[in-house]
């Protein structure tokens, strides 16, 4: 289906070429080291031994792997890639974490996916053609027929099955997204999925990386089961963490969740062979990374915040990529009299929604940031234009205050020790303390760390609660929660029957199939809920790539941050 | 009698370990805290099924007591649990965490013992002359540095600015490990005859092992001038120099002994803090040792690595003072026979 | 050399108390002098300060200047104004921090000496198993538990510390108590708790003195680094563990954390100094009581 573009070619001939030179020179070529000491970076640690450039000349030892990420200069073989981790699993079945998606996307591939970083449309790819029917509720996948896993066995019906089904009763972080869909193997090369509701958003769902497709059969023989039971029958996570079982443009080299994992390139590829052959993806704490990618010693960092990149910016040496990210970070005020008197009542809600300054608290974010008119983000069908984004309205925001008696205190809480796209959640609660006091609200910041916060939240304890949304799949159908009766909107204290005319809409949309239908559906959900509802959208925050320029093109990837197969080409 | 001594102390050990593996379980569950909203999705923890599978899978739907004695049981085939965070063994963790910290303490006291006695000493026999002042604003200014603030610095000026140093981590990245003996990465490359891993592991533990001694150093240096000071001034120190033996041979061959004694108890109290895991300069360096860990499985209550964290840091108390108190002996008979 | 090896040895007690004049001085005299000017900054600070340390009215990441003398943070704050204020909350929480520990340890050190038997038994492996414990996890399980506060910080920091205190005072006790004038009061049918009160506590107050006013630079130290981690200082006080950290996320504005450690560097070494002058002045016997057991 998604044949070869015609300039592969040249870019395999490239990459032949730069390998080759690469192998040439020896494991550390001279050349190499000629342009390291030029431009003062040299990757130390050898500093202190006699001299790197005398052992090469003896020939007898191999040079360290630490002397291959050179300054500029020809491509490096091993791509270094620093993520501050949140790593638990590389069974793509259980994963769900962003580091996670980066390795899962790498080691198996999905029956649908996304074409570059366009992810409103799912294009074919393990599947060579699918169909649904009229009411979104049954799905039919054919399958291509040049796919092997690296055991030689080919693709089947059933591996997309057996992979599916497990998740799905794995009862794990990603279990959600089969929520009460089936699959079945039709025959070698067709699979079904039914779904109970009409579910039009399962395209867009199923290229999420918790969804790769294993060899069952090899899964099966390490204690792998798709069975009801999986969630304790299951146990083949642990051979998944030593040896991949996918498709994938990579294979699992080393799985360790705190120092390193590495990635080699599958050899048996189907599709278009990676440019990488060695991928180094490398736990590194946010501060450092800044460090590592200017001196050389990593060619892609992941976790910059947008105040480090202004001075990286000006470095030819680094390419710096700049997006706003679907994060979506908002504020709350709790519904729920219980919890505070003040911050239930929809005169607060109104003091909030326009004593924002939303200017002043998007400048934190970056310079790709963007702000939010409503709940969905920016590159997702049904969001809102710009324009109707509240506008703050200093005398608005302060009669409402005064109806309230004036002189309102209220507490607001984050988790202090979290950290999303670089940001901080600290700062900005002390923006928002900050304008919010210029309409005369007084905020008292309660942060947690974020096992505290997170128990506060999900109780619905919060009187005011800053947090964020990271899209489960590129689907406006995601943001539902945010209404009346949604998991968020209960945490914020807004149960089911609060606001039924507004619940009327989040119900038909549900429903609807067709895209074209279901955009005016998401736009007046959001109208409602800049109207009456007790959420603040904030900003998405500036997501950066940041590499060396001698890596070759790099893209930041809204749904899996980056696609580290397509990195180089 | 000696036995008995061994036998007391042990008992008394096992009861110190007990009551530290007690007060991590008790501490972490009086925490107002969910580890299933720390390590649960943001979906999967409204699905009461992801919820109980995740509490059934780390034995937390058990009341307390239970997962108590289970811990102890467990324990007691070296089963120390999973770690929520990590996803492996707890001790599979302390097996790679214990010795990156202890190749960082290692190399941070032998940094201190050489430069801080050697000052020490130097700054007694000057004593109250200039370089003796001179030493003490260094060595107190040693103690007084936020380590923090320091190793940040370090990592700028030294790493960033003049690549003397490589930058975090234990190796260059991508780096193949030593075959694993030790555990401490010099070590074991040293072992294997791999110097140019040796080289790296070197310096990468150099950097921010200097930057933990910086504390040291200072407060080793003051101690052995005054615990050398001392000893000049008894009686047999100065008959010794009445018979006209030179200072230094004096030094070295009548105080040093003797002033080595308290000198030992700061290096085993440094050793064992530095051991237990410094929890900012490892987080600095992405150093994957104790610290971090422990700092990590706090934050979010991952109850059985806190708890194997306890366990490791209250054995390594105990064996540092066993040690400490076995070279007390060595070194000065008279308290052996007390 | 002749010259060093007088320097050396057999210096008589007269010339050692001239040269000690001569050069201890200044040190005590520095030590002072700092420690003064922070806590007349603390005491000041609003009428110094050029601005309200937390106004966000400045632009963002500014260099020092003429304007801002020590630029501005990433939220537009100036610099100064928050190392000034930050000085009203690290140095009286060290205070009360070493008052509460040295108050919690002493007592329980000296009613354990004194009364010995269960009493000590008890206190004693209760000090054993603080210092056995890591401490990052005790304070993050007060912090958690009572929520991030630098008074919850200085909580947690006192269930750490309060032990070594516990023990010098004991051991002072101990060595006290078997000494002849107790052993003689208690003949003469003084109370053993008025023998505690009259003869000693007044000799052990000495040396815990010392160790307290030794404890305050590492006070300042331990308070900054929870806040560093994000267990102490709430968002906006001007902490400067804090603002260490927050200049750690941007390197390249180096003056958001620098002039904050120097602050601390400085307070922290004043204390020392002043410590450190006033155990020399100290008997030999109890001040190596004091070093040994300050660590």
């Amino acid at each position: 289906m998604r044949g070869i573009p015609p300039k592969a070619p040249l870019a395999l001939i490239i990459a032949l070429t730069v390998a080759l030179g690469a192998c040439g020179g020896g494991e550390e070529g001279g050349t190499d080291e000629a342009v390291e000491s030029d431009t003062g970076t040299t990757p130390t640690g050898d500093d202190d031994a006699p001299s790197p450039a005398t052992e090469d000349a003896d020939g007898a030892t191999t040079a360290p792997e630490e002397a291959d990420t050179g300054a500029a200069g020809p491509r490096p073989e091993t791509l270094v890639v620093d993520k501050s981790f949140d790593l638990a699993t590389a069974d793509p079945g259980r994963q769900f974490e962003v580091t996670g998606t980066i390795v899962g996307v790498a080691l198996y591939d999905t029956l649908l996916t996304f074409e570059d970083a366009d992810v409103s449309t799912p294009v074919p790819h393990l599947a060579e053609s699918f169909e649904a029917n009229d009411d979104a509720t049954e799905f039919t996948f054919t399958l291509r027929d040049d796919v092997v896993f690296a055991d030689g066995s080919a693709l089947e019906a059933d591996d997309v099955a057996f992979s599916l089904n497990r998740v799905r009763n794995l009862k794990g972080n990603g279990s959600f997204l089969m929520d009460g869909v089936t699959a079945e193997a039709v025959d070698e090369r067709t699979v079904v999925l039914r779904a109970e509701q009409p579910t039009p958003q399962l395209p867009r769902i199923l290229p999420n990386p918790t969804l790769g497709i294993l060899n069952a059969d090899l899964v099966r023989e390490n204690g792998g089961t798709d069975a009801e039971d999986a969630a304790e029958a299951d146990t083949a996570e642990e051979f998944l963490n030593t040896q991949s079982a996918g498709t994938g443009p990579y294979v699992l080299e080393q799985f360790d969740t705190t120092t390193e994992t590495i990635l080699a390139a599958n050899p048996d590829y189907w599709g278009e062979p990676p440019v990488y052959d060695r991928v180094v993806l490398r736990n590194v704490e946010a501060a450092t990374q800044a460090l590592n990618v200017q001196s050389a010693q990593s060619s892609i960092v992941l976790d910059l915040a947008a105040d480090q990149l202004g001075q990286l910016r000006g470095d030819p040496s680094l390419d710096v990529v700049e997006e706003a990210s679907p994060n979506i970070w908002f504020l709350f005020a709790n519904a729920n009299p219980e919890i505070s008197d003040v911050t239930s009542n929809p005169d607060f809600r109104e003091a909030v929604r326009y004593g924002l300054d939303y200017d002043a608290i998007l400048e934190l974010a970056g310079d790709g940031a963007v702000r939010v008119p409503g709940i969905i983000p920016n590159v997702f069908l049904g969001a809102l234009g710009e324009q109707e984004a509240p506008q703050r309205d200093v005398d608005r925001a302060t009669a409402a205050v005064e109806r309230l008696g004036g002189d309102v205190t209220v507490e607001l809480e984050y988790p202090s020790d979290f950290t999303a796209n670089g940001l901080n959640f600290g700062p900005v609660a002390e923006r928002v303390q900050a304008t919010l006091a210029e309409v005369g609200i007084t905020v008292e910041l309660t942060p947690a760390p974020i096992a505290t916060a997170l128990e506060t939240y999900r109780a619905g304890e919060e009187q005011m609660g800053l947090w964020l949304w990271a899209p489960d799949y590129p689907d406006p159908a995601d943001y539902l929660v945010f209404g009346a009766g949604g998991i968020v909107g209960l945490r914020a204290g807004w149960p089911a029957g609060s606001d039924p005319e507004l619940e009327a809409v989040m119900e038909e949309v549900a429903t609807t199939v067709d895209d074209a239908e279901r955009e005016p559906l998401f736009e007046e959900f959001q109208r409602q809920m800049n109207e009456r509802g007790v959420m603040f959208p904030l900003f998405q925050p500036t997501a950066s790539v940041v590499a060396r320029t001698d890596v070759g093109p790099v893209q930041f990837h809204p749904a899996w941050t980056i696609d580290l197969e397509a990195v180089g080409r | 009698m000696l036995s008995r001594f061994v036998a007391r102390r042990f008992a008394a050990a096992v009861a110190l370990a007990f009551g530290v593996v007690l007060v991590a379980f008790l501490l972490t569950n009086l925490v107002p805290g969910d580890p299933a909203a720390a390590n649960l999705g943001q979906r999967a923890i409204e699905d009461p099924d992801a919820v109980a599978a995740f509490r059934r899978q780390y034995g937390l739907d058990q009341p307390l007591p239970v997962q108590f004695g289970r811990y102890l049981t467990n324990l007691l085939t070296g089963d120390l649990g999973r770690s929520q965070q990590t996803n492996r063994p707890v001790r599979t963790d302390l097996a790679e965490f214990g010795p990156a910290s202890a190749e960082l303490a290692l190399t941070a006291t032998a940094i201190s013992l050489v430069l801080g006695i050697g000052l020490g000493t130097l700054a007694a026999v000057r004593r109250d002359g200039p370089i003796d002042q001179a030493l003490r604003v260094v060595s107190l200014g040693g103690v007084s540095v936020p380590l923090f603030w320091l190793a940040l610095i370090a990592l700028y000026l030294l790493s960033f600015r003049l690549s003397l140093f490589p930058g975090a981590g234990r190796l260059g990245p991508g780096a193949p490990r030593p075959p694993s003996v030790t555990g401490m990465y010099t070590v074991d490359a040293a072992l294997a005859g791999d110097w140019a891993t040796f080289r790296s592991a070197l310096g990468h533990v150099l950097l921010p092992a200097m930057v933990l001694a910086a504390y040291t150093i200072g407060l080793l240096t003051r101690f052995t001038r005054s615990s050398v000071l001392e000893v000049l001034g008894n009686d047999y120190v100065r008959a010794a120099h009445a018979k006209g033996l030179p200072v230094r041979l004096v030094v070295r061959r009548h105080v040093m002994r003797a002033a080595l004694v308290p000198i030992i108890t700061v290096v085993g109290t440094a050793f064992a803090s530095l051991l237990a895991g410094t929890v900012l300069v490892e987080q600095i360096f992405s150093w994957p040792g104790i610290g971090s860990y422990a700092y990590r499985s706090a934050t979010t209550l991952d109850l059985p690595a806190i708890m194997g964290v306890s366990l490791f840091v209250a054995l390594v108390y105990i064996f540092v003072n066993f040690v400490v108190d076995v070279l007390y002996g060595v070194i000065d008979p008279r308290i052996r026979a007390s | 050399m002749s010259a060093h090896t007088a320097a050396g040895i057999p210096l008589t007690r007269r010339q050692r108390r001239l040269t000690r004049s001569a050069w201890r001085q200044p040190l005590a005299v520095i030590g002072l002098s700092i420690a003064s000017v922070w806590l007349a900054i603390a005491a000041l600070a609003p009428l110094i300060a050029p601005t309200d340390p937390i106004l966000q009215e400045s632009g963002r990441f500014l260099a020092p200047s003429a304007e801002h003398l020590m630029g501005t943070d990433g939220l537009g704050r100036d610099v100064l104004s928050r190392v000034l204020y930050g000085a009203r909350i690290s140095i009286p929480l060290a205070f009360m921090l070493v008052g509460l520990s040295v108050t919690v340890g002493a007592t329980l050190g000296a009613a354990a000496g004194y009364v010995g038997g269960w009493l000590e038994e008890a206190v004693m492996r209760v000090v054993d198993l603080v210092f056995a414990f890591p401490p990052i996890i005790l304070a993050m399980a007060v912090v958690a538990a009572l929520g991030p506060d630098l008074r919850n910080a200085v909580l947690a920091i006192v269930v750490v510390s309060w032990p070594s205190y516990a023990r010098v005072t004991r051991s002072l006790v101990l060595s006290l108590r078997s000494s002849e004038y107790v052993a003689a009061s208690r003949l003469l049918g003084v109370s053993s708790a008025r023998a505690l009160v009259r003869e000693v506590l007044p000799n052990v107050a000495g040396p815990v003195l010392v160790l307290a006013t030794l404890e305050l630079g590492n006070a300042v130290l331990l308070l900054s680094g929870l806040s560093f981690l994000g267990l102490g200082a709430v968002p906006p006080s001007p902490e400067w563990g804090a603002m260490v950290s927050e200049g750690a996320r941007t390197f390249n504005f180096w003056w958001i954390g620098a002039f904050p450690g120097l602050a601390i560097l400085t307070v922290v070494l004043a204390f020392n100094f002043l410590g450190d002058s006033l155990r020399d002045a100290l008997d030999p016997q109890t001040s190596r009581a004091v070093r040994e057991r300050a660590l």
